[in-house]
């Protein structure tokens, strides 16, 4: 697997197309491969036509990078669109119908003010039912926090640790957005978005891009697992909005292809778009017991979002999925200078779409 | 009727921005849910509701006592 990124930030000078072609030129060169090799090209990106104006994007970023006479195909599922690019790459690649493709990941979200981007955003949800009586994004995971808080007597503080531990890791990556060490006093005290959540609980607005090349032959690291599942995307239809059943079903899935149970996981890279998505990832992976991801997750008993995830490392909504795939890599490669995890053989990347319509899971080890 | 979840916006879209902080609930209804806003004081998970209005397809709710 090769992997490149681009930094993650707000880059008034940069444009969808420039992003994505840095990022597919990084992962070919540390692949050691050329354009030509690449027989199918997977774009992740959730709002590329919202954000810039300019559709067709597989083709129009591939062309850019050199890659042309292929499938190049974008894929959207909101926040998991990369995700869902790498999962069908990868399937193209498991079912031998291609060796050598490549997936990207790119969002350009800053060139919109920003409740323009809240709009966009919110398309991710159901809109006749949520946008329109109301509901941003925020306020969707907001009432997810205030349930599982009543449910389960999870905390404001719990949720503030998460993101003092996202911004002190995102200090040491090259790459983050965000690099800002925060108390749990300013996490609590944050300016309020979406009670009970503050701008401190919300993941960033970012642009970036993220391309990894996926070949039959496994070079340093082999994807063990990777799954795709779907649910409601209105938070009503819901049964338990505490719950995100997707993740739940498309870990179980990573797992058994891995032959793994999440115990046996060293590191995870997940969807923490807020605070209490992180909260809740760790129950439905299966890292501690439903209604104990307050508590887990506060402890900093594993490592998740060595990165600074979402939150600090950023959040460029189509590139995320595969620059947690990157960064799970690089990690496993011993090659996340400066933020090396100590143990890093087996990790998992948890990649969320909407308030949990769309979920994919991968789990990555040393080829 | 009763609250099955709710929050206070402040972060509001650009339409509903003179309107913010807003609350926004989920109210269960039968086995349904359903989101909407509120009317009047300001509700608690579990407080018991009714349907106030519907404006625009938006469901406007209000405490009962």
């Amino acid at each position: 697997m090769g992997v490149g990124k681009t930094r993650f930030g707000a880059f008034a000078d940069r444009d969808l197309r420039s992003l994505a072609v840095e990022a597919v030129a990084a992962a070919l060169a540390d692949a050691g491969l050329e354009a030509g090799a690449v027989e199918a090209f997977y774009l992740g990106n959730f709002a590329g036509p919202s954000f810039t104006g300019q559709s067709h994007l597989a083709p129009y970023v591939a062309g850019a990078a050199g890659i042309t006479g292929v499938p190049a195909t974008r894929y959207e599922a909101a926040c998991a669109s990369s995700g869902a690019a790498f999962h069908a790459a990868w399937q193209a690649v498991a079912a031998g119908i291609h060796d050598v493709v490549v997936v990207c990941g790119v969002e350009k979200m800053t060139s919109q003010p920003t409740a323009r981007v809240a709009e966009i955003l919110a398309m991710a949800g159901d809109v006749s039912a949520e946008a329109h009586p109301g509901a941003t994004f925020p306020a969707i995971f907001a009432m997810i926090a205030r349930r599982h808080m009543y449910q389960y007597g999870t905390t404001r503080e719990q949720m503030a640790a998460v993101a003092v531990k996202n911004h002190a890791n995102a200090l040491t990556n090259p790459f983050a957005h965000l690099k800002k060490a925060i108390t749990l006093e300013q996490a609590l005290a944050g300016k309020p978005i979406a009670e009970p959540l503050t701008i401190y609980d919300c993941s960033l607005v970012s642009d970036g891009a993220a391309a990894v090349v996926l070949a039959a032959r496994p070079n340093g690291v082999r994807v063990l697992g990777c799954a795709q599942t779907s649910d409601y995307v209105a938070l009503e239809k819901k049964a338990d909005i505490t719950s995100l059943p997707a993740v739940k079903a498309s870990a179980a899935k990573a797992y058994q292809m891995a032959g793994l149970s999440a115990r046996e996981i060293d590191f995870a890279e997940v969807h923490d778009c807020f605070t209490i998505a992180e909260i809740i990832a760790m129950e439905e992976l299966g890292f501690c017991a439903k209604g104990e991801g307050g508590p887990f997750a506060a402890s900093l008993a594993m490592a998740v979002n060595r990165s600074g995830g979402l939150k600090a490392k950023g959040h460029p909504v189509g590139a995320t999925g595969v620059a947690q795939i990157a960064d799970v890599a690089l990690q496993i490669r011993g090659e996340a200078h400066g933020w090396q995890l100590p143990k890093a053989r087996v990790g998992l990347a948890q990649n969320l779409g909407g308030s949990g319509a769309t979920s994919v899971v991968t789990i990555l080890g040393a080829a | 009727m009763n609250v099955y979840s709710e929050t206070v916006v402040w972060s509001a879209p650009a339409e509903l921005a003179s309107e913010a902080p807003y609350q926004l609930v989920l109210v269960n209804d039968n086995g349904a849910r359903t989101m909407g806003r509120v009317r009047g004081e300001r509700l608690q998970i579990g407080d018991n509701v009714r349907l106030d209005a519907v404006e625009d397809g938006v469901h406007f709710f209000r405490k009962t006592s």
